[in-house]
């Protein structure tokens, strides 16, 4: 089987010398859901950012499919990112727009560059965005104004606009550590059920070890940018999170 | 029609149109350039009336234009915006040391081309000689007047006395008629204006006072005659129309020969005609000129020569520094103190330069009254024409703010560092804000006016440029406050840069633009009003102009004008940005 996410030996050093990976490998197969654990800083949100470069790994290879993201530039490189949906902790909606206006935006990888920059979207684009608000529950909420949502709500288009950019993965970094626990549950179990029916790779950053024990096929630990656990959710011991959590090596970064 | 008139016309009937096929071409159009003596409208009257007569003799079309003042007349002659002026001598001068002048003609009045120059003092002062008037207070017009400043400037210096120390407070009253009223309310001791001949005891001060009620004004000194005013135009002018030269320069002589003309020119500062002139004629004011330029370069070194204000200066500093050790001091209370007096010293030696005059401080207040009972009641005739000016000044404004948005709008995209990644574009955009910014929206209307001549066009420009700046620095400010995380997730959903700022940046700054760039339209008006006290067109100008007439019941309505603008703008304004935002 053909892994759908493919990192290589992905390396990330920031201008101030903190390394934010370090000589990451990793492979998930279609349809997967991996949950991502580990301390504040451990590199959770730079993995997910390195591998569809919003942020530039310093060295190391991406694939999502059989498309080599870090080898791509300019357009070409748009059109990788878009291959993977975002899901953020924030939300990063356009506030003022609403909600069928966020979801319509996801559609802009899938347009002409013209038709992406005036917003001239097609019937098409609007039945796969009504569509996909209508998954995340928020067909009554089509035409409101984001800002006058709830959190829940609010991530809830995060969501449907993911689903609607009609990504081969999806990546959430901290998807549910702005909402309520019942929240939480049902945007994971979204993001389960989409990769799942697809066979999307869903890879999401978590804090809840609960929740990574409930919805996650796979569990990864990173520990000071390096995969210190890799095994089925099931398999999880409290030794192993006692790992994961622990406080890394004060010598690990300059190791080599 | 006179023979004389007869034959000219016949002449360059013939002469003329032959030259223009041959190596003369005629511009479309001929430019008289006056300076505003009086009242600027009723000289733009006379001034088109002698345009109209010209015109017909040379069969040219012929305009007439009043300049703001002296210095735009030469540079609108500079630039060729005025083909012929009519120039006062030290203008004249002026114009010499900058570019090549062609004297054409002098001006005749009371049968000479000479007139005088006098310091005039009130019938009941105490004033009996020059000397008398050491302490004393004195109305110039402006630096470039002739008869107002520049002669009796020189005869000053050349008998020992600098004016600068010898009066302990001068003016520049900018017109004549400004300076004999001053005189007369007893604001200044005395003025220095335009004069006839001695032994005829007229001049300025019986002209512009034979209407005014109060007390009556004698001259104290007068000056040797000083060749009265040219019709002058640029050697390159010459040059190139050396057939149009010559036919004008017999036309306005014909002008002052042929009945009719003469009654044009009779309003004009009392023209009675004009005479060929001889550039050596002006020596006078060349040497008068030029003392006058070097005497103010020395009296500006001369500041802290002064042992009193070294002293001064010297106490400042220990109070200063001995305050500064209290601020320093671990006491809470006498820090506060020190703190305290260190102001109160800093405030009171900043307002020494405002020279408040402590003794006529309260007479100021009486002359305000005076102004302000001049201003009532309101002289309704002018509603129209001002509120002509200030929907004009409101057209500027929009024009200029609208001009200069998209500019700005680029200039603060290619400044703001969450738009543009390239750090040398942005550092250039950000200079160019920055440099556009430091120059005040008044100076880049001056520079305008100066190149284009007065007008609507230098008002609308000076906002637009004023606009990109300084629009364009708040803008990037903003931008750059804007959420990054939708700009993240645009990325995340492959959009390109262009995208990007599109979905991401865009319906976030949309408020903001929208609120500022109605604020700096509601400034561009205020701007605008005052820019026309450098002759853009509209309000400001019209108030110059009647500032400049003493016609106090007109201001009063242009005040009335501006004050209602502002106050509507203002309503309307934030009321639209609460909407927004």
């Amino acid at each position: 089987m053909t892994a759908a996410v493919r990192l290589e030996s992905l390396r990330k050093v920031f201008p101030d010398g903190t390394v934010g990976l370090d000589d990451v490998s990793l492979e998930v197969p279609a349809g997967e859901f991996v949950a991502i654990l580990g301390r504040s800083g451990a590199g959770k949100s730079t993995l997910l950012r390195c591998a569809s470069r919003l942020v530039e790994p310093t060295s190391g290879r991406s694939f999502i499919g059989d498309l080599e993201v870090t080898g791509a530039r300019g357009r070409a490189l748009a059109k990788a990112r878009a291959r993977a949906g975002f899901v953020f902790q924030q939300f990063n909606l356009v506030r003022s727009y609403t909600s069928l206006e966020n979801v319509l935006i996801a559609r802009i990888s899938h347009n002409s560059w013209l038709r992406g920059l005036i917003g001239l979207w097609t019937p098409h684009d609007h039945e796969v965005a009504r569509r996909c608000l209508d998954e995340v529950g928020l067909s009554s909420k089509v035409d409101t104004p984001v800002r006058s949502l709830s959190g829940g709500q609010q991530q809830r288009v995060a969501v449907a606009r993911a689903f609607a950019q009609e990504p081969s993965a999806l990546f959430a970094d901290e998807p549910t550590a702005s909402l309520d626990p019942n929240l939480a549950a049902t945007v994971l179990a979204m993001l389960k059920d989409y990769g799942k029916a697809r066979g999307v790779p869903v890879l999401v950053n978590v804090h809840t070890i609960e929740h990574a024990r409930r919805y996650a096929d796979r569990i990864v630990g990173l520990s000071a940018g390096r995969v210190v656990h890799d095994g089925p959710a099931s398999a999880l011991t409290d030794e192993a999170v006692a790992a994961i959590y622990a406080a890394p090596r004060a010598a690990a970064p300059e190791d080599h | 029609m006179t023979p004389r008139r007869i034959l000219l016309a016949a002449l360059l009937a013939t002469a003329l149109p032959r030259v223009g096929r041959a190596q003369e071409t005629l511009p479309p159009e001929i430019v008289l350039g006056f300076n505003p003596a009086e009242n600027a409208q009723t000289l733009q009257r006379s001034a088109d009336e002698l345009a109209r007569d010209l015109s017909e003799r040379i069969h040219v079309p012929v305009r007439a234009t009043v300049t703001l003042d002296y210095t735009t007349l030469v540079e609108s002659m500079r630039s060729g915006h005025v083909h012929f002026a009519w120039l006062t001598p030290s203008p004249l001068v002026l114009a010499e040391r900058l570019f090549g002048v062609r004297v054409l003609l002098t001006q005749v009045r009371r049968g000479q081309p000479t007139y005088f120059s006098a310091l005039v003092v009130r019938e009941d002062s105490r004033f009996r000689t020059v000397e008398d008037l050491h302490g004393g207070s004195i109305a110039w017009i402006d630096p470039t007047s002739t008869s107002g400043y520049v002669i009796p400037r020189y005869l000053l210096l050349r008998r020992g006395f600098n004016p600068s120390t010898f009066f302990t407070r001068q003016v520049f009253a900018g017109q004549h008629d400004a300076a004999v009223i001053a005189v007369q309310r007893g604001q200044v001791d005395a003025a220095a204006v335009w004069a006839d001949p001695p032994g005829e005891g007229t001049g300025a001060w019986t002209r512009y006072l034979a209407h005014r009620a109060g007390p009556r004004l004698r001259p104290l000194m007068y000056s040797p005659p000083v060749p009265s005013d040219a019709i002058a135009t640029t050697e390159t002018f010459a040059r190139e129309h050396p057939l149009l030269v010559r036919s004008v320069t017999s036309s306005l002589v014909a002008i002052g020969q042929s009945e009719e003309g003469r009654a044009i020119l009779r309003r004009l500062n009392s023209t009675d005609g004009f005479v060929p002139s001889d550039l050596r004629q002006y020596d006078l004011v060349r040497q008068a000129f030029r003392a006058t330029r070097d005497e103010q370069t020395r009296a500006r070194t001369g500041r802290f020569d002064d042992p009193r204000s070294m002293q001064i200066f010297a106490a400042l500093l220990v109070c200063a520094a001995l305050l500064g050790a209290g601020v320093l001091s671990r006491r809470p209370r006498a820090q506060r103190w020190a703190a305290f007096g260190l102001f109160a010293v800093a405030l009171g030696w900043a307002a020494l330069a405002a020279r408040i005059p402590m003794a006529d401080f309260l007479k100021g207040w009486g002359d305000i009254g005076q102004f302000i009972r001049g201003m009532f009641p309101p002289d309704r005739r002018v509603i129209a024409e001002v509120m002509e000016a200030t929907v004009l000044t409101v057209r500027l404004a929009l024009v200029g703010t609208v001009v200069g948005i998209p500019l700005a709008l680029l200039l603060g995209l290619l400044s703001a560092e969450n738009v543009t990644p390239s750090g040398f574009i942005r550092r250039a955009a950000r200079f160019a804000c920055n440099l556009n910014r430091s120059i005040d929206l008044l100076i880049i209307g001056l520079i305008l006016v100066s190149a284009y001549g007065p007008g609507a066009f230098p008002g609308v420009g000076a906002l637009a440029i004023h606009t990109v700046g300084s629009l364009g620095k708040q803008f990037y400010e903003t931008l750059e406050t804007m959420d990054p995380g939708p700009v993240e997730a645009m990325r995340s959903l492959g959009a390109t840069r262009l995208q990007v700022l599109r979905w991401g940046i865009w319906p976030q700054f949309t408020p903001h633009f929208v609120s500022q760039a109605l604020f700096r339209f509601e400034l561009n008006v205020r701007g605008a009003v005052v820019l026309g006290l450098v002759g853009a067109q509209g309000i400001g100008f019209l108030l110059q102009t009647y500032m400049r007439g003493a016609e106090y019941g007109k201001v009063t309505v242009v005040i009335a004008a501006v004050v209602t603008l502002v106050m509507a703008l203002d309503a309307v304004s934030s009321r639209l940005r609460r909407n927004t935002a």
